[in-house]
C-alpha cells in the first residue's frame, strides 16, 4: 500500500512538473530559462549550509511580480551572491506553482488577500515582530509610523508578511488628464475644477465636435467595464465621495461604497451622461488596454491617470500622445469636486508585501541570511540602487548630470523594463521596503510638487487599509461580478435606475451583510484610533 | 513468456501509449481526491481533511448553480445545433466543386482563424460588432438601420458565441469529414452516374450515408465536452452586461476557484462536469449502437 501511494505520488510529480514546465515556457516567451520546473531543487538544501560556516546558504527567491520571466545567474544575482556569500535560485511565482508546492523562500505578494490566502494554504512562514525590530532597525523605525499596516497582515494574532509602505500623497495617484486643445475649440479657457464644469466639457467634447472634423465621432470620456470596475468613473464616483467595493467610514459605521445611496446619485449622473452620449458606448467593452488607446485616437477628451504618468512634459502618457499626435495637448488637473468632495480610487499607504515560505521557519541560518538581505535593501544605498537601478554609469544615472542626488534616468540601452530585466535589475527589487532617507534623497523636485498640488489624497481610501475579510475568498469576487453586471446595465439603460435597491438587496443576501459586520468587527478590533 | 516475445515490437508500441495514459490521464485521478477533501497546499492531497460531499453540497445549494448550468446547457445546445452540422455541410458542399485549385484554396484559407488564439479573435468579433467603428454596423447604415449595440445587449451574448465559434473553427472541423469523403470508392459514384443519379441524389444516397458513421463518432465525442463549453472564447468575450446570459460554469470557476485558491471546491465542480459528460457519451453511444443496429457507435 505504502509503494503503490509513493508510485502514485511520484508519475503525479512528474506530470505536475511536465505541466509546470509547460506553463513556464507559454509564459516566458522571451527568456530562454524558465521558472517552474525542478521542484527538487527547490527542497531544503540547508542541510549542506549548516555544516561548514563558508558555505553558502541557498536562497530561492521569488522574482519582483511583474517580471516576466526567470533571468538566471544575471549580473545583479552574482552581485548579490558575492556580496552576502549566497546562492539564489530566481524563481516566478504563480498560483500553480505554489500549489503544487514548491514555495520560495522569500517573494512578494500584492494585497493583504493574497497574504491571506496563501496563508490559508499554509505556505508562509509566520514572522516575529520583534526580530523584524531588532533585524532591520532603520525600516522598523520607518514602518512603526504606518504601524497600521501591520494589521492588515496580522492573522490568528501572528504576523505573516512584512508590510511596506509609502506617502500618502504618491506618484500614482489619480488625477485627470484632458485634452487642452479640445478644451480650446470648444471655448473652455481652463481645465474643469468642479463636476459641473466637468459636466459642460464632456458634453462638449461629444457636441461641439472638438477635434473639428465636421463629423460626430467624439466622446467625452470612457470606462473600462470588463477588466476593473471601473477606472474612467473612479472619478465621478469620488465626485459623490464613495467608491464601489471600498470599505468607508460613516459616523463610526463600517459601509461598503457599492451600496451606499451617494453610489446610486453617481450613477444616475452617467446614466445620463451615457442617454446623451457622452460616455462612449464601448465602456462595456473597453479593457484597461484599451482605456489610454481611446485618448491617443482622439476618440474621447479625458482620461484618470497617474501623476507620474501625466504631470511632467516628460511623462509616459504625454509623450507617448506627442509621438502619436504631435498637435495634441494635454492638460493634467485635479480629480472634479462635487457634493462629496473630490478623490479618485486610491491605494493608501499601503505598499506590496514581503514574505517568507513556510520551510524559513525551520532553518534559522537562512531566516538570518533574508534579514541580512533585506536589511540591506532597506538602508544599505549600494545594495538598493544595485537590485532596482543597476551600476551607475553603465545602467543608470542623475537626471541631472554631476548631480549626487535628486531624480534618476536609465541610460541608453536600458530605457525599458524587459532590458533591465535581463540584466537581473528589479528581479530581486522589493521597491518599497527603502527607508524615507534613501527615498527623498532620490526624489524627483519636480514630481514631487506636481504630487503636492494635484494629490487628492487620502481621499478615497479603504478604512481597512485593504485587509482581507475572513469571508471575502467566499464572497468577494461574486459581489464584485454582481455589481460590474448591475452598474454596467444601470449606466447603458438597460435596466431602470431603481433596480439599484434591487441590486442593495442582493448584494446584502449574497454575503453583503456578512462581510460588513466582519469589516465592522474588524475596524472595531483593529483600526478605530 | 511465449507471447510476450512474439508480439514484442506490439507491446513495446503499445508501451508508449500507455505510459502516456498512465503518466498525464490516469496518475493525475489521484488529485480527484481533492474534491472530497479540504486542500491545502502544505498538507498535500493525501494529508489534507476529508470533508465528504461537502462541495457538491455548497455546489447544488449555490443560488448561482441553476442560472450557470442553464447557460452552460444552453450555449452547448447551440453549439451542437449549428457549429456542429456546420463542417459538415461545408465538406458536402466543397467535395461538389469541380475546379481542385479552388476548393484547396478555400480549403485553406478556412484553417487558418483556427490558429489565431481566442484573445485576437475576440477583439476582433468586439471591433466588428462596434456600433460606431464596426464593419457590421457600417453594412447595417447602407440599409437605413440604426447600428445595434451588438455587445452590450445580453440577448445576443450566445448568437455571437455560435457565430464566432463557426467562423474560427468551421476549416479545421471540416478536415476529418473531407477525409472521410475522400474514402468513399469512386466505383460508386460512376455506378450512380451511369444509373443517372443527379449530384443531390448521389450526395443524399452515396456520401451522406458513407460518412454517417464518422459523424457519429464526432458526435459522441463532442458530447463528452458538453458542459466544457469553449471557455478561452467565452472569457474573452464576456461583459458585465452579458454575464446574465454568458456566465458559464467554467468561467465562475475561474472566477472564484482559481483566483482564489479554492481547489477542493473547483475540482468538485470539474467532477461533476465530467460525470455528467460521461453519462452523455455513454448515452449517446447506446443511441447510436441502437440506430445503427450495432454498426457504429465508438464500442
Amino acid at each position: 500500500m505504502r509503494m503503490k501511494h509513493k508510485k502514485m505520488t511520484g508519475a503525479l510529480l512528474a506530470a505536475i512538473m511536465a505541466a509546470s514546465l509547460l506553463a513556464g515556457c507559454s509564459s516566458n516567451g522571451t527568456n530562454h530559462n524558465n521558472s517552474g520546473a525542478e521542484p527538487g531543487a527547490a527542497a531544503s538544501p540547508s542541510a549542506t549550509a549548516g555544516e561548514k560556516n563558508e558555505a553558502p546558504v541557498e536562497i530561492t527567491w521569488g522574482i519582483h511580480f511583474q517580471a516576466a520571466g526567470v533571468v538566471e545567474n544575471s549580473e545583479v544575482q552574482k552581485w548579490l551572491e558575492q556580496k552576502f556569500n549566497v546562492k539564489i535560485k530566481p524563481v516566478k511565482v504563480t498560483d500553480a506553482s505554489i500549489a503544487s508546492g514548491e514555495v520560495p523562500d522569500i517573494f512578494m505578494l500584492g494585497d493583504p488577500a493574497n497574504v491571506s490566502a496563501y496563508q490559508n494554504q499554509g505556505v508562509l512562514s509566520s514572522i516575529d515582530p520583534s526580530m523584524l525590530k531588532e533585524k532591520m532597525p532603520e525600516y522598523y523605525a520607518d514602518i512603526e509610523k504606518n504601524s497600521k499596516l501591520f494589521q492588515t497582515v496580522t492573522f490568528n494574532n501572528e504576523l505573516w508578511a512584512i508590510p511596506m509602505f509609502i506617502d500618502e500623497k504618491k506618484p500614482y495617484d489619480l488625477g485627470m488628464l484632458w485634452r487642452k486643445d479640445w478644451l480650446t475649440n470648444v471655448g473652455i479657457a481652463k481645465t474643469p475644477e468642479s463636476l459641473e464644469e466637468f459636466e459642460q466639457a464632456v458634453y462638449a467634447f461629444a457636441e461641439k465636435d472638438p477635434d473639428q472634423n465636421g463629423q460626430k465621432d467624439t466622446y467625452g470620456l470612457t470606462g473600462t467595464a470588463t477588466s476593473t470596475w471601473s477606472s474612467g468613473f473612479y472619478s465621478v464616483f469620488g465626485a459623490f465621495g464613495v467608491e464601489p467595493t471600498m470599505w468607508h467610514e460613516r459616523g463610526g459605521e463600517i459601509v461598503n461604497g457599492s451600496v451606499l445611496p451617494e453610489t446610486k446619485e453617481a450613477l444616475a449622473k452617467l446614466r445620463q451622461w451615457y442617454a446623451d452620449g457622452v460616455i462612449d458606448p464601448e465602456f462595456i467593452t473597453d479593457t484597461q488596454d484599451s482605456y489610454r488607446k481611446k485618448l491617443y485616437n482622439g476618440r474621447i477628451g479625458v482620461i484618470e491617470e497617474q501623476i507620474a504618468k501625466a504631470a511632467l512634459p516628460e511623462s509616459a502618457t504625454i509623450t507617448e500622445m506627442k509621438s502619436l499626435n504631435p498637435e495634441a495637448e494635454l492638460a493634467f488637473a485635479k480629480n472634479p469636486v462635487g457634493p462629496g468632495g473630490s478623490g479618485s480610487w486610491n491605494w493608501g499607504v499601503k505598499s506590496n508585501f514581503v514574505v517568507f515560505g513556510s520551510k524559513v521557519a525551520d532553518q534559522p541560518e537562512k531566516l538570518e541570511k533574508l534579514f541580512e538581505i533585506l536589511r540591506a535593501q532597506s538602508s544599505d544605498e549600494e545594495t538598493i540602487n544595485m537590485t532596482s537601478l543597476g551600476v551607475k554609469g553603465t545602467h543608470w544615472d542623475f537626471a541631472e548630470s554631476g548631480a549626487a542626488s535628486g531624480a534618476t534616468k536609465f541610460l541608453a540601452g536600458f530605457e525599458k523594463q524587459e532590458q533591465r530585466d535581463q540584466q537581473g535589475i528589479r528581479l530581486f527589487s522589493l521597491g518599497n521596503i527603502t527607508m524615507q532617507a534613501y527615498r527623498e534623497k532620490y526624489s524627483n523636485p519636480a514630481l514631487h510638487e506636481a504630487i503636492q498640488t494635484y494629490s487628492d489624497s487620502p481621499s478615497w481610501t479603504d478604512a481597512l487599509l485593504f485587509s482581507a475579510l475572513p469571508s471575502d475568498g467566499k464572497y468577494k469576487a461574486d459581489l464584485t461580478s454582481l455589481m460590474q453586471k448591475y452598474f454596467a446595465q444601470i449606466i447603458s439603460g438597460e435596466i431602470p435606475l431603481e433596480d439599484f435597491d434591487k441590486f442593495v438587496t442582493e448584494w446584502k443576501a449574497r454575503g453583503g451583510d456578512e462581510l460588513t459586520k466582519e469589516a465592522n468587527e474588524m475596524y472595531q478590533a483593529q483600526f478605530k484610533n | 513468456m511465449k507471447t510476450i516475445r512474439k508480439h514484442g515490437e506490439l507491446l513495446a508500441l503499445f508501451l508508449f501509449a500507455f505510459l502516456f495514459f498512465f503518466v498525464f490521464k490516469y496518475g493525475p485521478l489521484y488529485g480527484v481526491l481533492i474534491a472530497f477533501k479540504d486542500f491545502r497546499v502544505v498538507d498535500g492531497i493525501w494529508g489534507s481533511p476529508w470533508v465528504g460531499l461537502q462541495h457538491f453540497i455548497d455546489l447544488f445549494q449555490n443560488s448561482d448553480f441553476y442560472r450557470l448550468l442553464k447557460n452552460t446547457l444552453l450555449l452547448n445546445l447551440y453549439l451542437l445545433l449549428f457549429a456542429f452540422p456546420a463542417p459538415i455541410v461545408l465538406a458536402l458542399l466543397l467535395n461538389e466543386v469541380r475546379s481542385r485549385y479552388f476548393q484547396r484554396f478555400i480549403q485553406t484559407t478556412m484553417y487558418l482563424p483556427h490558429f489565431v488564439s481566442w484573445v485576437i479573435m475576440s477583439g476582433l468579433v468586439i471591433y466588428f460588432l462596434s456600433p460606431t467603428s464596426g464593419i457590421v454596423g457600417e453594412i447595417a447604415g447602407w440599409f437605413g438601420q440604426e447600428p445595434v449595440f451588438y455587445m452590450g445587449k445580453k440577448e445576443y451574448f450566445r448568437p455571437i458565441v455560435v457565430v464566432s465559434a463557426i467562423l474560427k473553427d468551421l476549416g479545421w472541423g471540416s478536415i476529418i469529414y473531407f477525409a472521410a469523403l475522400a474514402g468513399i470508392n469512386p466505383e460508386m459514384q460512376e455506378s450512380a452516374i451511369i444509373d443517372g443519379a443527379n449530384r443531390w441524389q448521389r450526395m443524399l444516397k452515396i456520401n451522406i450515408p458513407s460518412i454517417m458513421p464518422t459523424i457519429a463518432i464526432m458526435f459522441i465525442l463532442s458530447l463528452g465536452g458538453f458542459l466544457s463549453a469553449n471557455f478561452e472564447q467565452i472569457i474573452n468575450l464576456l461583459n458585465p452586461v452579458t454575464t446574465e446570459t454568458g456566465d458559464v460554469i467554467d468561467t465562475y470557476v475561474y472566477r472564484v476557484g482559481l483566483q482564489q485558491f479554492q481547489y477542493s471546491y473547483t475540482a468538485a465542480i470539474g467532477l461533476f462536469k465530467s460525470l455528467v459528460g460521461l453519462l452523455l457519451i455513454l448515452g449517446a453511444n447506446l443511441a447510436v449502437r441502437k440506430l445503427s443496429k450495432g454498426e457504429s457507435g465508438l464500442w
